[in-house]
């Protein structure tokens, strides 16, 4: 299955963004653009706010102070119609699991409004169909966590925005979702993922974020000493 | 459009969800059986003096209530695992459709489970609840519709907090007595064989009721689930 071309990614700018969670700042005066067609990974070590900006860029939580902008609009004035742009893939799945992977699909399906043989589709694409009839419950780590790409896929957004989508995924599969999210990349789509798997994640990107403590601590496009750099980065070494 | 078939999707969902589970009615059926047993023990003793017709519908829909405070607690808990409900807040759509599917479901198990309780709690009270079967079922829907769909939204409420248990019965409480109220009072007009244009003025609370609650927490459930 082949995803349509010429998606509408939005353009996304932040001024000034900072999440406060009572006394803890997650993101501290943060300003980024995000343009059209970029493939950005977002590292940084635990607690850094890597979790904290997917959702906030996911409209799952808004900014304690300052600007989130899409396409020049403010996130809290989007109408609904504009969630169908974004994808999102969390720590956690979404997923029911009391209801088979067919079952979870379909509902998601109607919900966005699309048709049931879309969730054939993405069965195929996620190499699910052997699964199709398992109980969600009974599904590996790994299978949930495919089936949770499934899920966010399902609509084909223009915005995937991924939280560590390789956790819990063998070498063949996280090799197989770094050359879809590629292709993804390829049709003009955005793609934002947080990572901790330096070596992997950083392969198809073109731009890459360090966050330290809620702070952008790095913005640079990638290039092969990157993942040196930022291994000691992350370390806490200097660069 | 897209609030119906929001609402659909997650009444089918929720549906397909307690078939395979069934811990919503069987929730609801297990408190409300023992309770019927125990108020029937309670008030047929020699002290009540056998005037159990009197004060019978008072019993049902307290059985009843109690009991449904236990399933629509489960209701919500479903959407809390892997934190379902932030996927549903992602959908491009009238987020109310999740209200009014939900709506739809808890309505659903909790009449199932009344139907069952009703014959026992006839039994063990020696009242004939199907004298008039259709008024009834009118009393028994309205007064269900009521507190279902309060406690849909406090439900989802209650599903963040931290004592979700002990919240939902707090908020839930005070805000549906005019519908116990209503509802008891049209049920001992039942009961005592009166004529039913006596409990015309509580029907018509019941169903302003549950109206004017029903497009309120549609309303009031996109702020509810917000962050």
């Amino acid at each position: 299955m082949t995803p349509p071309a010429n998606p509408t990614s939005p353009r996304i700018l932040l001024r000034q963004v900072s999440k406060f969670f009572d006394r803890f700042t997650a993101l501290d005066r943060l300003d980024l653009a995000f343009e059209p067609g970029e493939f950005v990974v977002v590292l940084g070590r635990n607690g850094a706010g890597k979790t904290t900006l997917l959702r906030l860029l996911a409209l799952l939580q808004q900014p304690s102070e300052g600007e989130l902008l899409y396409d020049d609009c403010a996130a809290d004035r989007l109408d609904s119609a504009f969630r169908r742009r974004l994808g999102f893939v969390g720590h956690e799945s979404f997923l029911y699991d009391e209801l088979t992977v067919e079952e979870n699909l379909l509902f998601y399906a109607r919900l966005y409004g699309e048709p049931p043989k879309r969730v054939a589709e993405v069965l195929q694409e996620m190499a699910l169909e052997d699964r199709a009839r398992s109980l969600v419950r009974n599904l590996s780590r790994g299978l949930k966590q495919r089936l949770a790409l499934a899920r966010a896929w399902l609509h084909r957004p223009a915005l995937l925005l991924l939280d560590e989508p390789a956790t819990g995924l063998d070498a063949p599969t996280r090799e197989r979702l770094h050359a879809w999210l590629a292709g993804c990349h390829r049709q003009g789509r955005t793609v934002i993922l947080s990572s901790h798997d330096l070596r992997e994640s950083l392969q198809p990107a073109t731009r890459v974020l360090l966050l330290e403590d809620g702070r952008l601590a790095f913005d640079g496009p990638n290039s092969p000493e990157l993942p040196r750099q930022m291994q000691a980065r992350l370390q806490g070494a200097p660069a | 459009m897209d609030t119906w078939r929001v609402c659909l999707a997650v009444f089918r969902k929720d549906l397909i969800a307690e078939w395979r589970t069934k811990e919503v009615i069987t929730t609801i059926f297990l408190f409300g059986f023992p309770v019927s047993v125990a108020f029937s023990f309670a008030f047929e003793s020699p002290l009540a003096g056998g005037e159990a017709r009197t004060f019978a519908g008072g019993l049902l829909w307290l059985a009843f209530f109690f009991a449904a405070i236990l399933g629509l607690t489960r209701s919500f808990a479903r959407e809390t695992a892997n934190q379902c409900l932030q996927g549903l807040r992602l959908i491009p759509a009238d987020r109310g459709g999740i209200y009014l599917g939900k709506l739809l479901s808890n309505l659903l198990f909790m009449m199932v489970a009344e139907l069952v309780l009703v014959p026992i709690f006839g039994v063990f009270f020696d009242v004939t609840l199907w004298a008039r079967p259709g008024w009834f079922l009118l009393i028994l829907v309205l007064g269900t519709w009521g507190v279902a769909t309060l406690g849909t939204l406090l439900s989802a409420v209650s599903a963040n907090t931290r004592m979700q248990e002990l919240m939902l019965p707090l908020l839930l409480l005070p805000l549906t007595v005019p519908v116990l109220i209503a509802a008891i009072e049209c049920t001992a007009v039942l009961l005592n064989n009166r004529p039913m244009a006596e409990a015309r003025h509580w029907l018509q609370l019941l169903t302003g009721f549950d109206i004017i609650f029903t497009l309120l927490c549609w309303l009031l459930f996109d702020y509810v689930i917000q962050e």
